[in-house]
């Protein structure tokens, strides 16, 4: 080999390594749906925990659901009472679970009722407090804290308020409301002394039990509130009735041993409801307009 | 390419500083920046490594706290959740999707809602896994999964490799410094060990440019490490050069003596030299003179060396076993002195004879043989047609005798003959006994078969005395044939010739040579066989085969050819002898070919002979020429002389018996007869008047066509009648009216004398 060709390679390897020029994939952004995308159904569900209980213990369901139909369902949850309600208001879900006080509004909004959730004896408040501690009487309630998750929360707020208020003991002149936004909430601050009492509704202290039986041998139920009528399903008036109906029969259906947590579910309609509204109009006479 | 060749050359050669100095820079900056490369290449890879770890983690980070908020569609948590990712300093975009890749939140509140829509995007629809979408961009995603294992979203991370390329910039830079810093350092370095080698160096570079301009001069050493050991090496090696130059001085002066010596007496020399090593088996040959082999370098000083097999190659193969025995004795020491002589071929192809001479040292046996080569192609050649033409002299010198011996014997004859027949024609015209008379005319008959063969015998001598003219060489051949072939049974005779061949010879002599050469191959034939008879024109090469003459050119050339048995080497030689027969107990005289033989060189022709088993040509050969039709012919009238008629004859001849024989027949045919013995004695008697002179030619005192001369000269104007046993001896002349053979005709004698 050369001198002359041994050299411009040796030179030449000092310029051979740099590596660039790569230019990334980009992004890009439509503000049209593709063609062929499908939007799944939406089922949403007021806030009987927080999201991710929410998606565990409804997240069967939603599999379910898309497995009967053909089509995708997706569970929506919503960071309070209020936002639910709000979304509900504007009609954003084809489907809803709401409670049974917000069944009631919905209507007004163009849902239905068309299956509800099983078991009306759960449908009831229950007041806990810790162990040895707390108001040992209704009246010892007097004067103290009191946690809500939200104050439209049916079984959670607004049927203990009422007992309490046929107790003697009127929401705000003798006992303090705390709204804590969700039903963990409700318990958690009891649990940490915050409140005197900490108020909820059987799944999420049933949920409670299970999961954190430490925390929960701390608590107790000290009272509990006559049963009212469940959490109602409802559909929006534009779906197609004959998914309502396909939708229906798979709630009626479904197997809570397989698919998870205990929710099973019966057929309903809006007049099943009207012993909610009886009971709205007592609290609006006892305890004052609903929130 | 040639002008960076010089520009490197210009850098690199002429002084070891600089090469020391450009090598060490650029080795170090080829291995700097090669670790350099290597290293910056590293630091990307690794950096993205860990930027793309980073992105994962990250991604995976905002999908876990984004569960809740997705699950709640709720737009201004996640918003809230990515925030903080935002503001990551690398972050390019940070966006949360929904499983059908509509973004749900994004670094860029405006994409809010919006969907993807790139191939690489729509990758997240059919992956559950967290990954690098784009390793170039560091785009990486991690799926949002609910408790229940369902993917409900995806997060998706774009990092900007900004930073990436800026840290591996400022490490490529750091290194290109750092690499700039080491050359430097190395070519100072260099460039100071350089000048303490190259000072030492160049001190010795000029001591040896004095050495070579013719100085002695020395180099100082003031070092005690590997160069000064060079410079104390160099000084010794001078001396030793010093020594050995002025040594070869004195033997390249001598040689120099020598070798001029030596291309003196070379050149001087008309042979050329030669030397066989016998070990390594190759011959060594010089030139300096005319000649040589045609060998290349033979006259170079070398000379030039062939190896033995090649050697072997150019021997002339009868010659090769005399050469290897020569080797053979030259490896076992023994063979020499030689000589002798060799034929060699030339470079050009032509074949040499070469005289050897060769000797080796008496004290080495084994070592190299010298010798000469003297070229005698030409000096061999000339020996050889010396012996040749001294071969074909003694040929021709016998023939010469043969035929002056035959022609004195035959002459002889002749007059005894002559006598014997005149007189048994007088005793037969005397005798009235019938027996007697019987007697006589044997006696006759066979002094006419005697002067036969004594004709044949003057024949071969000096021909038949006939002037030689243009004679159709075909006619004669088909004459002869037809002669021939009654005799010809079982035998074939084929006739090759043209339409007519003119040549020079006497048409019955010609005969004669056809029918001696057509019955020799008859009777070697022995009735079965084939004759083949050509005539065609011949350009006259080759040597004659009975006087060992050339041919003379061009000419006419009669062949007779038979398939017979042929002649022997040893019998070709001798068969134009006269009485040389191979057929004594057939009958054969041993004449026919001597007759041919004297016949044909009298027409100034040749003979050939080809002879080999199954094939036997000879040829005549003739002096061509034109056909008369074309001469001139112009009839020589005899002079008008007087009628001859019973008067007076004078008779001439030195032998007593045949004048006096032929005198009295003369007398008994009324004719009155004076005898003289001799050219002196005739002319003594000049002045009687006679009517005629018969006289002999050949006497002792003079010829006949003397005496004629002479009484012409005298005024004598009657017939005389030149009577000769030789023909062929007789010039033409005008002086005689007539030659006659011996024996005398003695009507046709009596014919010319009565008129």
């Amino acid at each position: 080999m050369s001198r002359p060709l041994i050299l411009s390679l040796l030179i030449s390897s000092l310029f051979a390594c740099n590596n660039s020029g790569e230019q990334p994939v980009s992004t890009t952004y439509s503000t049209v749906r593709p063609e062929g995308t499908v939007v799944p159904l939406v089922l949403a569900v007021h806030p009987l925990y927080n999201p991710r209980r929410l998606e565990a213990v409804y997240g069967p369901l939603i599999s379910q659901l898309s497995a009967a139909t053909g089509r995708p369902f997706r569970l929506e949850a919503s960071r309070s009472y209020a936002a639910f309600e709000e979304k509900l208001a504007h009609r954003e879900f084809e489907f809803a679970l709401p409670n049974p006080y917000q069944t009631l509004r919905a209507r007004e909004h163009g849902y239905t009722v068309f299956a509800k959730e099983a078991d009306d004896s759960r449908f009831r408040g229950l007041f806990l407090a810790r162990k040895g501690d707390g108001p040992a009487t209704l009246d010892d309630v007097r004067g103290k804290k009191v946690a809500f998750p939200a104050s439209t929360a049916l079984a959670a707020a607004m049927l203990p308020q009422l007992f309490l208020a046929r107790a003697g003991l009127k929401v705000g002149r003798d006992y303090e409301p705390v709204y804590v936004g969700s039903q963990e909430s409700s318990i958690m601050s009891v649990a940490t002394g915050d409140v005197a009492l900490g108020v909820t509704w059987p799944p999420p202290w049933e949920a409670l039990t299970a999961e954190r039986p430490e925390l929960a041998s701390q608590l107790e139920v000290r009272w509990q509130t006559a049963a009212l009528v469940n959490n109602s399903v409802m559909a929006r008036d534009d779906v197609d009735p004959a998914l309502v109906a396909l939708v229906r029969d798979t709630l009626l259906a479904f197997s809570p041993d397989l698919q998870g947590p205990e929710r099973r579910f019966v057929a309903a309609d809006d007049a099943t409801y009207e012993p909610v509204m009886v009971f709205l109009e007592a609290y609006t006479q006892e305890v004052g307009p609903p929130p | 390419m040639n002008l960076l060749q010089r520009m490197l050359d210009a850098v690199w050669a002429g002084s070891i500083r600089k090469r020391l100095v450009v090598s060490i820079a650029l080795t170090q900056a080829v291995l700097l920046g090669v670790f350099v490369t290597d290293l910056v290449a590293r630091q990307r890879a690794a950096l993205r490594e860990t930027s793309a770890q980073e992105a994962l983690a990250l991604a995976e980070a905002l999908a876990a706290s984004s569960t809740s908020w997705v699950l709640a569609n709720d737009t201004e948590g996640l918003a809230e959740t990515i925030s903080s990712a935002t503001r990551y300093p690398v972050a390019n975009a940070v966006m949360v999707l929904s499983p059908e890749l509509k973004v749900l939140a994004h670094g860029d509140p405006t994409r809010v809602g919006t969907w993807l829509t790139d191939p690489a995007s729509r990758t997240l629809t059919t992956t559950r896994a967290p990954h690098l979408i784009d390793a170039r961009a560091l785009d990486a995603a991690a799926p949002i999964i609910t408790g229940t294992g369902r993917t409900i979203g995806w997060v998706r991370v774009q990092f900007s490799l900004a930073m990436v390329d800026k840290a591996v910039a400022e490490v490529g830079r750091a290194g290109a410094m750092y690499v700039a810093l080491a050359v430097l350092a190395g070519v100072l370095l260099a460039l100071l060990i350089a000048g303490q080698l190259t000072k030492e160096v160049e001190a010795l570079a000029s001591v040896a440019d004095r050495v070579r301009q013719g100085e002695v001069v020395r180099h100082v050493v003031h070092r005690h490490d590997e160069l000064g050991r060079l410079g104390l090496g160099f000084n010794a090696m001078l001396d030793r050069l010093l020594e050995q130059q002025r040594a070869g001085d004195a033997l390249r002066a001598e040689l120099e003596r020598s070798e001029a010596h030596l291309e003196r007496a070379i050149a001087s020399a008309s042979e050329f030299l030669w030397s066989y090593d016998p070990q390594g088996r190759e011959v060594t040959l010089w030139v300096r003179g005319n000649g040589g082999l045609g060998w290349e370098g033979e006259r170079t000083r070398r000379g030039a060396t062939r190896g033995e097999k090649e050697l072997q190659a150019l021997i002339y193969p009868g010659d090769l076993p005399l050469a290897l025995a020569w080797a053979q004795a030259m490896r076992e020491g023994k063979g020499h002195p030689l000589k002798g002589d060799l034929r060699v071929r030339h470079a050009d192809g032509r074949w040499l004879t070469v005289q050897v001479r060769g000797s080796g040292r008496s004290d080495q046996p084994d070592g190299p043989i010298d010798g000469t080569i003297v070229d005698v192609t030409d000096l061999r050649r000339h020996e050889d047609e010396a012996a040749a033409l001294h071969r074909r002299l003694l040929e021709a010198q016998k023939m010469e005798a043969l035929g002056r011996l035959a022609g004195g014997v035959a002459h002889d004859f002749n007059n005894m003959l002559a006598a014997i027949q005149a007189h048994a024609t007088l005793a037969r015209q005397e005798a009235t006994n019938p027996q007697q008379q019987q007697d006589l005319d044997t006696i006759t008959q066979a002094a006419q078969r005697a002067a036969g063969i004594a004709a044949q015998v003057l024949a071969f001598g000096r021909g038949n005395g006939v002037e030689p003219g243009a004679v159709d060489v075909v006619a004669a051949v088909k004459e002869v044939r037809a002669l021939l072939e009654p005799t010809l049974q079982g035998i074939t005779v084929e006739l090759r010739a043209p339409d007519a061949a003119w040549a020079r010879a006497e048409r019955s002599g010609l005969v004669q040579v056809l029918l001696n050469l057509c019955v020799n191959a008859r009777d070697v034939l022995a009735g079965r066989g084939h004759i083949v008879v050509e005539v065609a024109s011949h350009d006259g090469q080759g040597l004659c085969a009975s006087c060992h003459q050339p041919l003379l050119g061009p000419g006419v050339r009669i062949s007779v050819i038979d398939d017979g048995p042929g002649i022997t080497p040893e019998l070709q030689s001798r068969v134009f002898e006269p009485f040389f027969t191979t057929r004594s107990e057939r009958g054969g005289s041993g004449l026919g070919l001597s007759v041919a033989h004297g016949l044909v060189h009298g027409w100034q022709g040749h003979l050939q002979l080809e002879s080999q088993p199954g094939r036997t040509a000879f040829h005549a050969w003739l002096p061509a020429t034109v056909a008369p039709a074309q001469v001139k012919t112009t009839a020589v009238a005899a002079p008008k002389v007087a009628a001859p008629s019973a008067g007076k004859v004078l008779v001439v001849d030195d032998e007593p018996l045949v004048g006096k024989s032929l005198a009295r027949v003369l007398r008994r045919s009324g004719f009155e007869v004076q005898v003289a013995e001799g050219v002196e004695e005739a002319v003594a008697t000049f002045g009687a008047p006679w009517h005629a002179v018969v006289t002999d030619y050949s006497m002792r005192d003079g010829t006949g066509l003397d005496l004629a001369r002479q009484l012409r000269e005298r005024g004598f104007n009657g017939p005389i009648v030149l009577m000769t046993g030789n023909p062929g001896v007789v010039p033409a002349s005008d002086a005689v009216n007539v030659v006659l053979g011996k024996p005398l005709d003695v009507d046709q004698l009596l014919g010319w004398l009565n008129g």
